[in-house]
């Protein structure tokens, strides 16, 4: 007897929001790993550590040449990522380009594909 | 339509910098009208000083009296606050308009000074770079934060974020200062208005 399918159960995914920010301070020196615990620093100085691993802060793609950084990070704590971008140090001025509702929207994917 | 805020800056920011890169940091930050501040620490620093000309941002003129004895006749005078007795002057000055900096060692800006500063019409400027100093000092201003921001809400009194810039990386972008104040319950709308509204 074919077994019958269960009933996908609601997801507990997150919403998440796309950053873009751009550094004034050159950063062809950096890792991606280095700059993202630079962010994330910030973020648990301000927050603490439990509310930054809840907040999934990801980075998706840095662009060496416009200084650019993108990141991923859970709706909730939106807010308190922009804040603690106050604590960011040895970046220069750190500016808020855009925030995107999809990954669609900033592009990166397109960028992406072309690279493969 | 694209939003257009102030910031106040220190007035060293434009000796030890590159003018096209300050220039280059406002905009980014769609800050379009700076105050530049001169300390006035006595009476040899009340001189005129010269303003970067632009036509993109609006840059002008302001004094920080850090001796409250000395006079300026001047339009934007911040009066140095830092402890009891420099707030409870400032406030009761009938010459100075702006309290710059609230917060001292002590809590200093109690229930009655933000009464005093609502009947006197006096608006209270907030510089970020005290909550990125020393840690212990930092933790200080946060605290202290907390029950002036809520205090002044409550009374109603105005008050201003400024960066105080003495370089370009210490600039603070507007939209950043937004959501750091959300922290201290500051409402969106609030802290927008405020961070647009002159001197």
């Amino acid at each position: 007897m074919k077994k019958k399918i269960n009933v996908i159960k609601p997801t507990r995914r997150h919403k998440k929001r796309y950053v873009q920010i751009k550094v004034s301070f050159d950063i062809s020196g950096n890792s991606e790993k280095e700059l993202y615990f630079m962010f994330n620093s910030a973020f648990s100085y301000l927050h603490g550590v439990v509310k930054a691993t809840l907040a999934n802060l990801t980075l998706l793609d840095v662009d060496f040449q416009k200084k650019c950084l993108f990141f991923r990070v859970n709706k909730d704590c939106l807010d308190d990522f922009l804040g603690s971008l106050l604590f960011v140090k040895d970046l220069g001025l750190v500016c808020v380009v855009d925030v995107k509702n999809t990954i669609k929207k900033t592009n990166l994917k397109e960028k992406e594909k072309k690279q493969i | 339509m694209k939003e257009e805020y102030i910031d106040v800056v220190s007035e060293e920011l434009f000796k030890n910098n590159n003018f096209l890169e300050i220039e280059d940091a406002f905009l980014s930050c769609s800050i379009t009208i700076v105050y530049v501040v001169r300390e006035v620490n006595n009476k040899e620093d009340v001189k005129d000083f010269e303003l970067p000309k632009s036509e993109k941002i609006n840059y002008k003129k302001a004094y920080l009296l850090k001796d409250l004895n000395v006079n300026v006749a001047q339009d934007v005078v911040f009066g140095y606050g830092g402890d009891v007795n420099n707030i409870s002057k400032v406030l009761e000055s009938k010459k100075i308009k702006y309290l710059f900096n609230p917060f001292s060692e002590n809590l200093a800006f109690d229930e009655a000074s933000a009464n005093l500063a609502k009947q006197n019409n006096k608006r209270i400027i907030i510089n970020l770079d005290d909550y990125r100093k020393q840690k212990s000092k930092a933790i200080k201003t946060i605290k202290q934060s907390f029950f002036v921001y809520e205090v002044c809400m409550d009374k109603r009194v105005d008050f201003l974020f400024c960066s105080y810039a003495r370089k370009i990386e210490e600039v603070v972008d507007p939209l950043i200062t937004i959501n750091f104040l959300k922290e201290f319950k500051v409402p969106e709308t609030l802290s927008k208005r405020v961070l647009k509204e002159k001197l």
